[in-house]
């Protein structure tokens, strides 16, 4: 029967299709059938690109696992600062997404993070456990998980010290005086003390050496105006005005390693990837036919008359919690973080990405050059920026201000007495901290 | 004349029962109504693109909002606290520095530009339009060929002085404090002056020619014709482009950001740099905001002094 054109089953079809459509748009979800799974991760490109290829080659593989849909976006680590606070500001964006460099964001996302304590606990046995656990716990939880660190040996130039009659140095009064001898063969020491990471891990490894450092235990009372910092400060205005060249005040977190692998530098303090372009594109000695690869040596980050340590940016991945895809996000991290994975992964990056897992520091990656031997040792020595006090959304301001490079820089140039210049850092410091625990 | 809003008139028209379109053919009909629907775009593109973001960092400055929140108000407690910073204050007295310094040289260049391009009889569109290219291409990249050519060890600038014999050691461009600010402020000079020079050069191919003829028979010589009769008639041409360019002087970025990132020693750090460091990389959203907002009264200082002197010598 019909009625003005209507049949009874068009009218049944039509009224379900509608009821249907009202119901998708009340609970604002694609019915199941229709669902596409998507999972986007924002992470930065490495040194060693390989890395970043297998990655991609796990994310893929994952996702056709589990038929989700990936998406790997690979950003320079310098825009990443940006990205992470738009899209916390918009709370949208990816669903992973790389933190760091440094724990800091885990105090400053605090909010945003999702939980990972239940993915931390998984992966840690499989893996030999986490190094220094306690270091990346954030007020208490997992928010993030400490991903991979470029642990900061020192690369030396073997024909050179052969050439001033030295061996392979140890403490960082050896590397004064091989600097001070390089530079007058025109062949000087090289860190950065402008503004950039790289002068933010060295000068903190000279000052932990030295005895000193920038916060407490406690993670609020200011340490750094201390005779260990003095004598810290003068040691490095030697080492700037004897053994460097003005240059390094304008340094970016690249310009040592052009500066060794132009033939220049006779040492610098970096992760190896300096090392691993030489030796990629066969950068030859300035003047003759020999790999410059092949007249590079990585010793251990320097001891001082204190301590041996050192830091390096602590590469961390997390979780939005304004994510729809948590679960998921979640699952991927297990997926990546099984031993089998985080081997390859190791492996493609030549060594330069050390997970902060126990067993990867036994990787076999270490062994299969010997330019790597002293990777695992540097790693041992390794503490987060903040060291001993804990990682805050303060002392992560600190870096990111550079107080602690143009601290030194301002003494080391003679624009201020050592006084001066800790008293400066102290005030700037007290500022941040105190600034931050008003909010609280 | 009575000003009738829209919502009134369509008030009406639903009591007189007119068509939708109807009342609105007849509302356009209506010089005032249509003016108001035409104002009413620019209107609204105004409201949410500059007054809202604006009103919303004015909030942030007085409030302690950080990334993802929107804070609670703590009055003028981020500016005490700037003016408390050893940091801001260098901040303050090197955006000073530069933009006095980037604007005397635009000025003074641009002028000097402007008067030569005006005197090109060949291939004038080509030179013109090649003088532009600075201000065309991306800051940032063009920036990053600045930095290459200063960069503290393989100086391109370096190299070309030291086989001309000019220098015997490496000028340390960047890394010295002053020599440092002395390149930000070349670089934006470099990137500002084609919008003195051709501005400048619209200004003089106005003024006419009789003006000169006259001065010339009276006796004027190069000099004086500039000073007595180009100075005076580019007048307010001059300071409309002082004004535009202090204004995105004041506020730039890039330049600095790629070559020194606010060192050594935070000694070319801007207002815009320093709040992106503090606002962005350590999420203090508020304490950011109020970096910026310290350039609002120093612009509208400048913006009034400036708009006074155009009127003053519009009606002389």
């Amino acid at each position: 029967m019909t009625s003005r054109g209507v049949s009874r089953r068009q009218f049944l079809r039509t009224s379900a299709g509608a009821a249907g459509v009202a119901g998708i748009l009340a609970s604002g979800r694609a019915p199941a059938t229709a669902q596409t799974r998507e999972l986007s991760f924002l992470t930065v490109a490495s040194f060693v690109p390989d890395t970043d290829k297998e990655l991609k080659r796990q994310f893929d593989e994952w996702g056709a696992k589990n038929k989700v849909k990936v998406r790997l976006d690979i950003i320079a680590h310098l825009q990443l600062v940006t990205k992470k606070a738009s899209e916390v500001q918009a709370r949208s964006g990816h669903d992973l997404t790389a933190l760091g460099p440094g724990l800091g964001d885990a105090d400053l996302y605090y909010d945003y993070l999702a939980d990972l304590n239940d993915v931390a606990t998984d992966v840690a046995p499989k893996n030999g456990g986490w190094l220094n656990e306690h270091d990346y716990l954030i007020r208490g939880k997992w928010k993030l998980l400490p991903w991979w660190m470029p642990p900061f040996p020192m690369a030396v130039r073997t024909d050179l010290l052969e050439k001033i009659g030295e061996k392979n140095p140890d403490t960082w009064e050896d590397w004064l005086r091989i600097g001070k001898k390089g530079k007058a063969i025109g062949h000087p020491f090289g860190t950065a003390m402008g503004h950039s990471a790289d002068a933010n891990v060295t000068l903190l490894s000279i000052m932990w050496s030295y005895g000193a450092s920038y916060v407490g235990k406690d993670g609020k009372t200011i340490t750094i105006n201390s005779k260990e910092t003095r004598t810290a400060m003068d040691f490095v205005k030697r080492l700037y005005t004897e053994a460097m060249d003005p240059e390094v005040l304008a340094w970016d977190d690249a310009s040592n390693n052009r500066c060794l692998n132009a033939g220049k530098c006779i040492g610098i303090h970096n992760p190896i990837s300096a090392y691993e372009s030489a030796k990629k594109d066969k950068v030859v000695v300035p003047g003759s036919q020999r790999e410059i690869a092949e007249v590079i040596d990585h010793v251990n980050t320097p001891r001082g008359p204190v301590d041996r340590k050192t830091t390096t940016g602590y590469w961390c991945v997390g979780v939005w919690n304004f994510s729809k895809n948590v679960d998921l996000a979640k699952d991927f991290l297990r997926y990546h973080f099984q031993p089998e994975n985080l081997n390859k992964w190791v492996e493609a990056g030549h060594g330069f990405n050390m997970p902060f897992l126990a067993n990867l520091t036994k990787h076999p990656v270490y062994k299969s050059d010997k330019q790597y031997r002293h990777i695992p040792d540097v790693a041992k020595v390794t503490v987060p920026p903040s060291w001993p006090g804990p990682t805050t959304a303060a002392s992560q301001q600190v870096l990111d201000l550079y107080i602690i490079p143009d601290m030194f820089a301002q003494y080391s140039t003679g624009k201020m007495t050592a006084d001066q210049a800790i008293a400066w850092a102290e005030k700037e410091m007290q500022e941040i901290y105190a600034g931050r625990r008003r909010k609280v | 004349m009575r000003l009738e809003t829209l919502n009134e008139g369509a008030a009406k028209t639903a009591v007189r029962g007119e068509t939708p379109t109807r009342w609105l053919s007849r509302a356009l009909a209506s010089d005032t109504s249509a003016a108001y629907a035409f104002v009413a775009p620019a209107f609204f593109l105004l409201l949410f693109l500059v007054a809202y973001p604006f009103v919303l960092s004015l909030w942030f400055s007085l409030s302690d909002a950080r990334v993802g929140e929107t804070g609670s108000f703590v009055g003028l407690d981020n500016f005490r606290r700037l003016l408390g910073s050893s940091i801001f204050i260098q901040t303050l007295q090197n955006s000073m520095v530069f933009t006095a310094a980037a604007l005397g040289l635009k000025t003074v260049l641009g002028m000097a530009l402007a008067l030569l391009l005006f005197r090109v009889a060949r291939f004038k569109r080509l030179i013109r339009g090649a003088v532009l290219l600075p201000f065309i291409v991306p800051t940032a990249l063009s920036t990053l060929v600045w930095w290459w050519m200063f960069e503290p060890m393989y100086s391109v600038v370096n190299w070309t002085l030291k086989g001309l014999h000019i220098v015997n050691h490496d000028i340390p461009w960047l890394p010295d404090p002053y020599l440092a600010m002395c390149t930000v402020v070349l670089v934006n000079t470099w990137r500002g002056l084609p919008f003195f020079a051709i501005t400048l050069l619209a200004g003089l191919v106005s003024i006419p020619r009789e003006l000169y003829e006259a001065a010339e028979s009276d006796g004027a010589g190069p000099v004086g014709r500039f000073w007595h009769v180009t100075l005076p008639l580019l007048q307010p041409v001059l300071a409309v482009v002082i004004l535009f360019s202090a204004i995105f002087t004041l506020a730039d970025f890039n330049i600095v950001y790629v070559l020194t990132k606010g060192g050594p020693m935070n000694m070319t750090h801007l207002f815009a740099t320093y709040s992106f460091a503090l606002g962005l990389q350590s999420g203090q959203v508020g304490q950011g905001a109020a970096v910026s907002l310290f350039l609002f009264p120093i612009l509208l200082a400048v913006v009034f002094v400036q708009l006074r002197l155009v009127r003053q010598s519009t009606t002389l």
